[in-house]
């Protein structure tokens, strides 16, 4: 599959013919420590647009998004893609996303090592 | 909470008593698990800790994590789902002590590959699976490819969250709902539409000529058949 954070992610703005809000897909690397998003869904004058960095991906997406159809998917995309591994975020705009442009977010200790069972 | 005997006994009893290291969790959630976080255990395993105080279906959901593992180790397939146990976590919110699953993370990993990439044995064993924890969730999200990338090797099915199997659990009013008997046990007080049931299950039980018994389990062997493919067929994975 490659590594997700090659993705070309476009940023377009309302004014290109989008209003903005899009959902993140994202994958949750456990081990390595981050969440990567993997694809963006956006909202668009002519149905969800995927945006994928890797053909399989945009692959995966598809299975729960049709771009043919209307843009109130990405409402329910949340619901739908909502694995251990790999979920939708909730639609928002560009400046409340949490990954801030970019595509990787660290994972975050919790509290120090206590040599006790948790 | 482990299973008798076998290697994975000393697994299950190393993930529930083994001492957390490291606790880290995404800022976004986990996903499938609201408050699911990263546990590291001491030597060094990583595992994918449920907490039971996150929702309120939580409870049941760890059980039937801890459940599917174990049936797919007392099948034979422990390699189809990561092993997991119920232990006693310390609460990220309210720091009590609370129950959670503990799952082993699988590496290296690729979510909704395309079901025809699995070996035929791999599908037929989640199919099998599947069915007998009444899955009704089975989405691309949740079954995965190891290792992630097709050119590192044989890329291997794994299952993933079984929160919702059975799903009846939850839900029994989808249960399919069929009166075989009376309450008083005597089949003139059934439904007419229920005493011709029964006239026609027995019918179909009668020996044929040959003295061969059609029926199994008062079904035609042909319709039998045609139902348990098709039930195998609605069991596979979409691709």
């Amino acid at each position: 599959m490659g590594e997700q954070n090659r993705m070309n992610v476009r940023h377009r703005s309302s004014a290109e013919g989008t209003s903005g809000a899009h959902v993140d897909v994202v994958k949750n690397e456990w081990l390595a420590g981050y969440q990567v998003v993997v694809a963006r869904v956006r909202e668009a004058e002519t149905g969800p647009e995927v945006d994928a960095g890797e053909p399989a991906w945009r692959e995966f997406v598809l299975r729960f998004v049709d771009e043919a159809g209307d843009s109130s998917q990405l409402g329910l995309l949340h619901d739908k893609m909502r694995g251990d591994y790999v979920f939708a975020t909730e639609p928002h705009d560009e400046a409340a996303c949490p990954f801030n442009g970019g595509l990787l977010i660290p994972l975050v200790a919790v509290d120090s090592p206590t040599h006790a069972a948790v | 909470m482990a299973a008798t005997g076998g290697p994975t006994t000393d697994l299950e009893r190393y993930l529930e008593t083994a001492d957390v290291i490291l606790r880290a969790t995404h800022a976004m959630g986990g996903g499938g698990h609201p408050n699911s976080f990263l546990g590291v255990l001491v030597g060094g395993v990583g595992v994918l800790v449920k907490p039971s105080d996150s929702t309120a279906d939580a409870a049941k959901m760890i059980r039937r994590e801890v459940a599917a593992w174990r049936l797919a180790a007392a099948l034979g397939w422990p390699d189809l789902v990561a092993a997991t146990v119920l232990r006693e976590v310390e609460s990220l919110q309210t720091r009590d002590r609370i129950e959670a699953s503990a799952q082993v993370i699988w590496p290296s990993t690729q979510p909704g590959v395309a079901v025809d990439s699995f070996s035929d044995d791999d599908i037929w064993r989640a199919a099998v699976l599947d069915a007998l924890i009444r899955q009704t969730d089975r989405n691309p999200t949740n079954w995965l490819a190891v290792p992630q990338d097709p050119s590192h090797g044989l890329q291997r099915l794994k299952l993933i969250d079984h929160g919702y199997a059975p799903d009846t659990w939850t839900r029994p009013e989808r249960l399919p709902v069929r009166r075989t008997r009376s309450p008083t046990g005597d089949p003139r007080l059934l439904p007419r539409s229920d005493r011709g049931a029964r006239r026609a299950r027995r019918r179909r039980s009668r020996p044929t000529r040959g003295g061969r018994i059609r029926s199994v389990c008062g079904e035609d062997r042909k319709a039998a058949g045609r139902r348990s493919r098709h039930l195998a067929l609605k069991l596979r994975l979409k691709g």
